[in-house]
């Protein structure tokens, strides 16, 4: 199963308070301590049977900061600074190797032969160097162990036995600086009363069950030493705002709505006067969704707005065309042999471009210099003129791509697989907003529809690409309307999940808008959470299907806040 | 009906902690009242009032008693390895806890397990505000108070149905509930310590540091674990109560493999009350040095392939821990356990499995003649050494006896116990106690300080030669005794001798796994030292798990050996596979400078 979500499950919990990150200069004596144990290593491991062919360390140095506060108090205050190794080890070679892929194995070949452990943040050699020593040691015994077995087994001959199990590429070498002194500086006391204020405006109704905002900064310095010679050093520092509230519903079911700010530096959030400005939006918008209609199943025309095509496009067709999954006899393969074929009208253009770090003013978190196997970042055309030209590619070569192009991505403590970054949708017949309302009214008369959707927020989604489930997907709106034939204003809906099946979906796109927009996500999949975005137009689909999203009842408490007078009972 | 509350905030786990801390401040400051601690009872009190008086559901009965607990809570973790950081976390944040029950003392909401289905409503709750916020705090014990309230009247209201529908075996009614308490008001203020993290941060560096030395150990940390804390307790009988909870663990733990292939690793844990209560730098280290010096002289110890069944001499905390595991672990402990009421014949069966034997041996015999146990919570030290399980009030506010007799010459007399009363201990004994894990703070009932003696207590020379007497009468050519290291600690590594029976040498042996060592044990006439030693420790939730790291603070004044008969002992496997590695230990070997090169 992979999903995106615009809110992220942390996998590390803070600690500390403090106003700047300390720890986070002065590091990178920790390349050469890398490099000697890495060079002694692969020495004497490579001169064993079966021998080392490659080994990389991999550290990931994250400081992370968050502040929480919920209903006008402060309820979470963390700071902590942690260094996470991950240690891959190839024994063989590069056309046949210990990550062979079996079937059966649901492509988690190479999730099995990574080891991972935390690491001193502090660069003294003898501790960080006992630690790479273990594990190397661990993953060489691992690795050979199941090297012997492969070859020991009578492998079904396919398709793949000419492709090679790790595709052979130049080594690189970058460094970004340490982080500056102001990089690390965040104003505690003003985001404090920043989060108590917008959390505050939320306290007025009884209805409304929570309201809960947090600051997270992470900053993330990537070090990457592989036995090809490559030295990777490269930060990535993002901070962000999320706000999560829930109103209950005149039925008792319980309505989420949630709002999220991203950045790069913290000075480029938006000014505390336009969220102050947003979430009083936001305030009066929660309390219209209480007396909502809980929608029924439909199925029938929709227009999707931009940031619902973006997660649309993301889980139907960014997993589908993500390489290693084209030759592993597990997947659904859904676009393994349409290279050269339409797949989507011919006015749409998809990339995926994880070299692009800014779009219209927007900092894009899934951006990076190398991906996470040390090959530079490169901007992929996986659709042009609706006809399919490529596949986001890590070091996994497939029948048609021996190289990768940049996009071998995963979270520490797991191995990089093939995995999406900035996803971009573009069309070069766009229509306007009016235009694409008026194609959506005329093709409900033409199914003899009374309304269209149009979903306008989503908080993310999910699919299944493998052979041994439906290949559906599923997004989650938080605001959706029905937009009537007969001219009635359009209706806000609550209680709907957007559901499908790829290639029905994909032939059922008939047109995207001229405006663009982000959404910025974390995605999830076999090889951990990471950062994503999309960008892309709204689209009109012929039909959609709904399905019924799963309802909480709930029940109001029966005192009333202690500290509030409520304008409902 | 209780709720425990935390959210997300919770480090997460590091599971090997270690100790160390010094010249830190004073223990205990005392001082008067607070603003924060006024302004939290304030909270407290004007919530449960506003509760108790006024929550009424018209289809569920109205509560009767209502008892929060907050805990104002800073955790500080440091663990080090070889001189360097590995993780520096320091949290604050509010615990809390409510409890409300609906009914009355007599039958309420507690002590019933229903097989009826459950209600899935979502009720919201509100997180407790890390800073001193009156309104924040009386937020969250608002909505917490009214979901535990539509829990407990349901329940309640479940248990009355079954009652009249004489679905619950009517000897079960016989006892009540909840057994009343006096109303206590006592106020014991604490001050924080000024100690910082980074203070603490430099003496775990240094500590971890001297593994430096030893190019044996292939694996080695140095860990601190501070859980301060102070208690707010209120309940609507009456009952006000402000106390500190603070534990201190550090452990030092290394690995080291032996030719053939085995890991052998040791621990030293230090459980105190304070940073300032550790030892100093210079004697852990001296401990961490004897700890390396006894792995390295069990790499060339000879491995244990034999079958072992006859006596065993234990010394030192070993025997404490064995005690301890005997007498206060496990479903048959010497603590009162209340089996709930149950609504279907399969969750009868699986309690009836699961209760304390020893609730049906008050006033018979549980083990030898000569034993007598006693509990005397009050008790702050014992031999200048300070004891981590004193406490002068529990969790529910209730004042524990001076001393209280458990055993007394071999003859069970009573357990411990809180105010939910079990059929043989029918009101509390002030034994409700906190524990402490890594999700926040527990309650439990449990041991504080525990006295063991003996009526007839020997040398340990005389303990030795019986041992060897013991062994030559089951026709043995050696007998066997377990014993800890002579460091520091509260939880110390011990090791395996065979003892010749003939000359008395003792031969230190590793891969020994014990088999049969229970409470049954403490029956066969054992013998028991006359000196005595102090074992701090952190009995573990529920008494299963013992990590040193969480649990109830409890301490054992016991005899420093003891002599079990009937004890059957075999060797550990072999590894199948080589875990040696392949390359040497590169520590001590590095050519890279340690100083930072921003450049």
């Amino acid at each position: 199963m992979r999903s995106i979500l615009k809110y992220r499950f942390y996998l590390v919990t803070v600690i500390f308070l403090g106003l700047t990150f300390p720890g986070l200069k002065a590091k990178d004596s920790l390349v050469n301590i890398l490099k000697e144990e890495l060079d002694r290593e692969v020495k004497e491991l490579s001169a064993q049977n079966p021998p080392l062919y490659y080994l990389d360390y991999r550290v990931d140095d994250i400081s992370s900061y968050n502040l929480r506060a919920s209903f006008g108090s402060l309820v979470g205050k963390s700071n902590s600074h942690n260094r996470f190794l991950t240690v891959m080890v190839r024994v063989g070679d590069y056309s046949f190797d210990n990550t062979h892929e079996l079937q059966g194995n649901f492509s988690m070949s190479e999730q099995m032969e990574v080891l991972a452990s935390s690491l001193p943040f502090e660069n003294e050699p003898d501790a960080i160097k006992q630690i790479l020593w273990r594990l190397s040691d661990q993953a060489y015994k691992n690795a050979s162990s199941k090297y012997t077995a492969l070859q020991n087994m009578n492998l079904p001959s396919s398709d793949n036995d000419n492709i090679g199990d790790f595709s052979k590429e130049e080594p690189s070498a970058y460094y970004d600086p340490p982080f500056s002194e102001q990089e690390l500086a965040i104003n505690e006391d003003e985001w404090s009363k920043r989060l108590q204020e917008y959390t505050s405006i939320f306290g007025n109704d009884s209805l409304i069950f929570d309201s809960e905002a947090s600051l997270n900064v992470i900053m993330q310095r990537n070090y990457l030493l592989t036995s090809e010679g490559t030295c990777i050093v490269q930060n990535l520092k993002y901070c962000q705002l999320q706000f999560v509230s829930s109103i209950r519903h005149i039925s008792g079911v319980v309505l989420p709505v949630q709002k999220s700010y991203t950045a790069f530096q913290i000075s480029d959030l938006p000014s505390h006067e336009t969220m102050l400005k947003d979430f009083h939006q936001l305030y009066n918008k929660l309390l219209t969704m209480n007396q909502t209609v809980i929608a029924e199943p439909y199925a029938g025309p929709a227009i999707l707005s931009p940031e619902a095509t973006g997660v649309f496009f993301h889980e139907i067709f960014g997993h589908r065309v993500e390489g290693h999954r084209l030759e592993s006899l597990d997947d659904g393969q859904t676009f393994k042999d349409k290279l050269g074929n339409d797949v989507l009208p011919e006015e749409f253009q998809v990339y995926s471009d994880p070299t692009l770090r800014v779009w219209n003013s927007q900092d894009l978190i899934g951006a990076y210099h190398y991906d996470d196997q040390g090959i530079n970042s490169q901007r992929v055309i996986l659709v042009k003129d609706g006809i399919l030209q490529g596949f986001l590619m890590s070091r996994r070569p497939t029948q048609e791509f021996i190289h990768s192009n940049g996009h071998g991505r995963a979270q520490p403590g797991y191995a990089p697989v093939s995995r999406q970054s900035n996803l971009i949708i573009e069309s070069s017949k766009p229509y306007s907003d009016d235009e694409l309302r008026k194609m959506l009214i005329k093709e409900c008369k033409k199914q003899k529809k009374e309304y269209g959707y149009y979903f306008k927020e989503v908080t993310g989604g999910l699919t299944f690409t493998d052979r041994y489930n439906a290949n559906v997907f599923n997004i989650d709106p938080i605001e959706v309307y029905r937009v009537y034939v007969d001219g009635r204003s359009d209706e806000l809906v609550s209680g709907v999940e957007l559901i499908g099946t790829p290639l029905t979906m994909f032939s059922n796109i008939i047109a995207a808008g001229e405006n663009k927009e982000v959404f910025t996500g974390f995605c999830g999949a076999e090889s951990g959470h990471i950062p994503v975005t999309t960008i892309a137009p709204a689209v009109l689909v012929r039909k959609i299907e709904t399905q019924k999203a799963p309802e909480y009842d709930s029940q109001l408490p029966l005192l009333p806040n202690p500290d509030r007078s409520f304008n409902r009972k | 009906m209780s709720y425990f509350n935390r959210y997300k905030n919770i480090y997460y786990a590091c599971r090997i902690v270690l100790f160390v801390i010094i010249l830190l401040t004073p223990a205990i400051n005392l001082s008067a009242q607070s603003a924060s601690d006024s302004m939290i009872m304030n909270a407290m009190r004007d919530e449960l009032y506003r509760n108790l008086n006024n929550l009424d559901a018209n289809e569920l009965e109205k509560p009767f008693f209502i008892a929060y607990t907050i805990a104002n809570a800073r955790q500080i973790q440091i663990i080090a390895s070889l001189g360097a950081l590995v993780r520096s976390n320091e949290l604050s944040y509010k615990d809390w806890n409510v409890r409300l029950m609906v009914g009355d003392y007599e039958i309420n909401d507690e002590n019933f397990s229903s097989s009826q289905p459950e209600e899935t409503m979502f009720r919201p709750s509100i997180e407790m505000p890390v800073v001193d916020d009156y309104l924040g705090i009386r937020r969250s014990l608002w909505l917490t108070t009214n979901n535990v309230y539509y829990s407990a009247g349901q329940t309640y209201k479940n248990k009355i149905a079954q009652i009249e529908h004489k679905q619950l075996d009517e000897s079960d009614l016989e006892i009540a509930d909840f057994s009343y308490a006096p109303t206590v008001k006592k106020y014991i203020y604490y001050q924080t310590p000024g100690y910082t993290k980074e203070m603490l941060e430099k003496k775990i560096k240094s500590i971890s540091g001297i593994m430096k030395d030893f190019s044996e150990i292939v694996s080695s940390t140095v860990a601190l674990s501070i859980f301060e804390s102070t208690v707010y307790f209120i309940n609507s009988e009456g009952t006000e109560v402000q106390f500190p909870f603070n534990i201190t663990t550090l452990t030092v733990f290394a690995e080291t493999l032996t030719d053939d292939s085995e890991k052998l690793n040791k621990n030293i844990t230090y459980t105190v009350q304070l940073p300032g209560n550790l030892p100093s730098d210079d004697s852990v280290k001296t401990d961490i040095h004897k700890m390396i010096e006894n792995l390295l002289a069990l790499r060339n110890a000879e491995r244990f392939d034999d079958n072992y069944y006859g006596p065993v001499l234990i010394a030192g905390e070993v025997a404490a821990e064995t005690l301890e595991k005997f007498l206060f672990s496990g479903s048959d402990a010497l603590i009162a356990s209340r089996e709930n009421l149950q609504s279907s014949s399969q969750m009868n069966m699986y309690y009836e499995n699961n209760t304390n034997a020893f609730q049906a041996r008050i006033n018979k015999p549980i083990i030898s003649k000569d034993i007598t146990i006693t509990a005397e919570p009050f008790l702050k030290s014992y031999r200048n050494i300070p004891l981590i399980g004193a406490f002068e009030i529990d969790a529910e506010g209730v004042i524990p006896q001076e001393q209280m007799i458990l055993v007394e010459n071999g003859i069970l007399k009573t357990l411990l116990n809180g105010r939910t009363p079990s059929r043989q201990v029918p009101e509390s004994n002030g034994h409700m106690r906190l524990t402490y894990s890594l999700n926040g703070l527990n309650k439990q009932v449990g041991p504080g300080v525990i006295r063991i003696e003996t009526s007839h207590p020997v040398s340990y020379e005389d303990l030795k030669k019986q041992l060897l007497v013991h062994a030559r009468e089951e026709g043995l050519d050696y007998a066997m005794a377990i014993k800890s290291l002579d460091v520091g600690g509260s939880d110390k590594p011990f090791n395996f001798y065979r003892i010749d029976v003939v000359t008395g040498e003792e031969k230190l042996i590793r891969s020994v796994r014990l088999k049969n060592l229970t409470m049954q044990s403490l029956r066969y006439d054992p013998l028991f030292t006359d000196s005595t030693l102090v074992h701090n420790t952190l009995l573990p939730q529920n008494g299963f798990g013992k990590n040193g790291l969480t649990g109830i603070p409890s301490s054992f004044i016991v005899p420093y050996a003891m002599l079990l008969n009937n004890v059957e002992m075999e060797g550990t496997r072999k590894p199948l596979t080589s875990m040696l590695p392949i390359l040497e230990n590169p520590v001590g070997k590095s050519t890279v400078s340690s100083l930072p090169e921003n450049q």
